[in-house]
């Protein structure tokens, strides 16, 4: 009786201990988390506090760093090496969790820390070669001295934080899931390219298409999943000439792609739209899903003016790429300068050198190029083995890479990856995965498995002082494939649709590819002096929004999902009428807020239901569209009443034709609809084949109307400010691992995807700047969110709300460590240890 | 009260040292195994400091530097008012060094009645 007492609180002991000190769930480990001395109470304001002095093994000289008002390091080293290790520090300092956790994603490493709920992601970004491709970038840096260098350095310096880390500083995250930060390696900044090539290039609509195909046949596909995009005007401007003699491709060599046909004549009552009304899907064999659109809803402006257009006789570049917006954000500044480059910009946190900036000559940014870089082969193998597959008449080896997915608190996943030499079979024969893009059964191919070497192109970049210089640059970026604007202190303005972009006949990738046909591979490359480019062009200016990139003369097949007319047609009509433009100007245009798809169609729409009768609620509704002026104001109503309508227009016309007897096709994008309502409304897609009387595109354009009222009531409650733009659509900007309260929402923001400012619910322009080219350039900028990785930091989300409102930052671009600026607020001075 | 302010002084110093945090129960725990004190005195003198100290510890990092993560910890946790951490913080210590304090007495109290 004696021992029950001590044994019971030695018991009640031993689990309080064990309580505190595990994680339960999503439960970071109480004791350490509250803990005052080690726990998120450490995460405080402290972090933002600027060192005078710090001692670094590996430096090989001294280094200054200078730090401007928002906590930008200003990086002084007098080798390349000292600057890219400086750069590794402090980009670990502000975001060394993010880094990790990113780094983690790419490889297909999360559930090593998160458990089983991030497992199928793991084996997604394994499945499609992420590692794979990382390993042939880092051992393509192996190979260059120079990217060694970098790369090498760059990790040394994240390490160096990490190495002074303790228990109270480590980032707030790492308590939150209960685990430690990893000693940063040349793999990991390869593996946060990978990531990002996956973000902008994995544009994968080929199975989607196939379907339509095998479904609709060759002329309606065309017809509804278009080439040539209507009311396109593309980013090299029509009638530049082709400086180049194009390479042949099989028998397609010099083709033009034809013009898109009118819709009238192509639409009507057609063979072929009497044909889709007749056959059944089972006749196909086909009885597929719809298929996301979503990468449509990612993209990027960027414009350069020549100084013929400008107030001040200098060029102006802008660019502002649109992204996912999270906190910490996907953008860390940084001014880098040694004896070689003086570089200011944003750079990618975990690579080296700047991605989107400026130096003391030229400038440049990027939007994504569109340009398809991915094919899909269907791969007969020989048996379930998958050991075999056939190939040119003969059957083939396949190479198979086991992957070990460790899972927190389970057992370990093998997961076999088969590869064959067209890339990994995503999705094995008969296996369907959560991401429906991906066909069973077909090998990928991506241009990010091919051996590339970007990261030494951007870096060249940042060196280089001249046009030619910059073209070199580009000339070894390989994937993702982006458009890169530039402008320079010699008055020189240029644009660059580049990348690794493959030589493929017309349409090859556009569907679904024979896996056995050595005639259905990849010939080669576009030879990169033939990519669409233009310099100095006569209109004085240079712009691209993620439109096609060149006209129909242009020998290439490239492609075919490029976003719409709306943000590149506005933004080319605002600078074809500067004659005298400013910074100002080039502010007001990256936040403009009109929509040119309402701008086409709301007239036509606002006639066709002109004398309807219409309930209490529609009538409301109907006022405000009629003395609404298309921009996407977030105190407006009228916005969500047009998108709303527009939706419910896009269900009227093609729901019935393209989504029957469990057959769901992909719906046609929003301009080819445009088109038919402006030019076709008599179009027999427009009728409604599940009723026994033939609707008129009035019939649609109102019983569209009536339901987007009532979907905005249904949603919103009755007509009033809940239905204004900003309260309904209600941004956000969330956590990278969306931890609630560590985001910012909601978010009343302006503009849509097809505006200038193309704010989305969850993404938008995540770096704004604008440069004038003067001597020593101007440039001003802003991203939404803060230097600082630490939700304690008071430069978390610092900008946040200098970003809804449209305001920018002037940079601080300095040229000597001494440099006299009202905004400095500290310097660090950085010695190698003994 | 020597005894607790004796724990609560070793809570500091070796929490300020080494951050582990399960200190707030070793030092309550060893405390009570040295000198001797009937078990709910353990148990109060082990409450009471390690309470004490992260409560202000808490506190004192609460209204200068950590008032910003503590809103948005509160906000992680639906709490609702980041005070609600200050005293969550100052429970577990409360409930972890009052209960290690009770066992080391317990223990000290078994080991020497059990002495010949």
């Amino acid at each position: 009786m004696k021992y029950l007492r001590p044994f019971f609180l030695c018991l009640l002991t031993g689990v309080l201990f064990l309580m505190l000190n595990w994680r339960h769930g999503a439960i970071p480990p109480p004791g350490m988390f509250f803990s005052p001395f080690a726990g998120f109470w450490q995460n405080n304001g402290s972090t933002d506090e600027l060192p005078t002095t710090l001692e670094l093994s590996g430096l090989y000289e001294t280094v200054r760093i200078v730090w401007d008002d928002r906590h930008v390091p200003h990086v002084f080293a007098r080798n390349m090496h000292d600057l890219f290790l400086a750069q590794g520090y402090c980009v670990a300092k502000d975001r060394l969790w993010q880094m990790d956790f990113q780094a983690r994603a790419a490889s297909g490493r999360l559930s090593e820390v998160l458990g089983a709920r991030t497992l199928e992601m793991d084996r997604f970004n394994r499945r499609i070669g992420l590692t794979v491709a990382a390993e042939l970038v880092m051992r393509n840096h192996q190979a260059d001295p120079f990217m060694r260098t970098a790369t090498e350095a760059f990790s040394e310096g994240v390490n160096a934080w990490i190495d002074g880390l303790d228990a109270r500083n480590v980032p707030l995250e790492f308590k939150i899931f209960d685990y430690g930060p990893e000693k940063w390696t040349s793999l990991k900044s390869a593996l946060i390219f990978s990531h990002f090539a996956l973000t902008l290039s994995f544009s994968n609509n080929d199975a989607a298409v196939t379907r339509a195909r095998n479904t609709l046949g060759d002329s309606l596909t065309s017809i509804l999943y278009p080439d040539v995009l209507p009311f396109v005007d593309p980013i090299i401007p029509k009638g530049t000439s082709w400086d180049f003699v194009p390479l042949p491709i099989g028998n397609s060599t010099g083709r033009k792609t034809p013009e898109l046909p009118s819709v009238g004549a192509m639409m009507g009552r057609s063979a072929e739209a009497n044909a889709l009304r007749a056959r059944s899907p089972h006749a196909t064999g086909i009885a597929e899903e719809g298929l996301d659109q979503a990468d449509l809803f990612r993209g990027s402006n960027n414009w350069a003016l020549s100084g013929s257009r400008t107030a001040s006789g200098r060029p102006i570049l802008c660019s502002d790429p649109h992204l996912g917006l999270t906190l910490p954000s996907i953008w860390y500044e940084v001014q880098l300068v040694s004896p070689e480059m003086n570089v200011y910009g944003v750079s990618s946190p975990g690579s080296p050198g700047v991605l989107i900036g400026f130096n003391k000559k030229i400038a440049f940014g990027e939007t994504n190029a569109g340009s398809d870089v991915l094919d899909w082969y269907e791969i007969t193998f020989r048996d379930s083995s998958l050991n075999e597959y056939l190939y040119a008449g003969r059957w083939r080896p396949t190479r198979k890479r086991a992957e070990v997915i460790t899972v927190l608190g389970g057992p370990a996943v093998v997961d076999t990856v088969v590869y064959t030499h067209h890339g990994p079979v995503v999705a094995r024969p008969g296996e369907q995965l959560p991401d429906q893009r991906i066909p069973s059964g077909y090998a990928m191919r991506w241009t990010a498995h091919d051996s590339t070497n970007s990261t030494n192109a951007f870096l060249k970049m940042n060196k280089a002082g001249s046009y030619n210089e910059f073209v070199r640059a580009l000339s070894g970026y390989a994937c993702p494939a982006q458009n890169f604007v530039y402008a320079d202190t010699n008055n020189n303005i240029a644009i660059w649709h580049n990348g690794m972009l493959p030589l493929r006949r017309k349409d090859q990738g556009k569907f679904l590819r024979d896996g056995t046909d050595p005639a259905d591979d990849w010939p080669g490359w576009i030879p990169h002096s033939h990519l669409p480019h233009v310099l100095n062009p006569s209109r004085g200016f240079v712009s691209s929004a993620n439109q096609p990139p060149a006209d129909s003369t242009y020998p290439y097949y490239l492609g075919w999902s490029y976003a719409g007319f709306e943000r590149s047609t506005r933004i080319n009509d605002r600078l074809g009428n500067a004659h005298k433009a400013t910074v100002e100007h080039m502010k007001a245009l990256q936040n403009d807020i009109i929509n040119p798809r309402a701008v086409k169609a709301l007239p036509l729409l606002l006639s066709l239901i002109e004398g309807s009768p219409l309930s209490n609620e529609e009538a409301k509704a109907l006022t405000e569209l009629k003395r609404w002026s298309c921009d996407h104001n977030p105190l407006l109503v009228s916005p969500q009443i047009f998108e709303y309508w527009w939706g419910e227009i896009e269900t009227g016309i093609w729901q019935d034709d393209l989504n029957r007897d469990g057959l769901k096709l992909m719906r046609p994008r929003a301009d080819v609809t445009l088109q038919l309502l402006l030019t076709d409304p008599g179009n027999s897609f427009i009728d409604d084949r599940t009723t026994y009387r033939v609707e008129t595109v009035s019939d649609v354009v109102r019983r569209a109307f009536s339901s987007a009222v009532l979907h905005l009531t249904k949603d919103f409650g009755p007509f009033g400010e809940n239905w204004a733009w900003g309260k309904s659509r209600a941004s956000a900007i969330r956590h990278l691992a969306q931890i609630p309260g560590l985001g910012r929402s909601p978010l009343a923001t302006a503009g849509n995807y097809n505006t200038v400012n193309a704010i989305t619910r969850t993404g938008g322009p995540s770096w704004r700047l604008v440069v004038e080219l003067g001597t020593p350039p101007a440039g001003w900028g802003i991203y939404p969110g803060g230097q600082s990785g630490n939700p304690g930091s008071a430069f978390y989300d610092v900008s946040v709300d200098a970003w809804l409102k449209g305001d920018y930052y002037e940079l601080v671009f300095l040229s000597d460590p001494d440099q006299k600026n009202a905004r400095i607020v500290g310097e660090t001075e950085m010695t190698g240890s003994k | 009260m020597i005894r607790t302010i004796i724990s609560a002084a070793l809570i500091f110093v070796l929490q300020t040292a080494t951050p582990n945090w399960w200190w707030i129960m070793a030092v309550p725990l060893l405390v009570a195994l040295v000198f001797p004190m009937p078990v709910w005195r353990a148990l109060v003198m082990g409450a009471a400091s390690a309470g004490t100290i992260w409560i202000l510890g808490a506190l004192a990092l609460f209204l200068t530097q950590s008032q910003l993560i503590a809103t948005r910890v509160a906000l992680m946790m639906n709490l609702g008012n980041a005070w609600v951490l200050v005293l969550l913080t100052g429970a577990i210590a409360t409930i972890a060094g009052g209960v290690a304090g009770a066992t080391g007495a317990a223990i000290r109290s078994c080991i020497r009645n059990g002495r010949p």
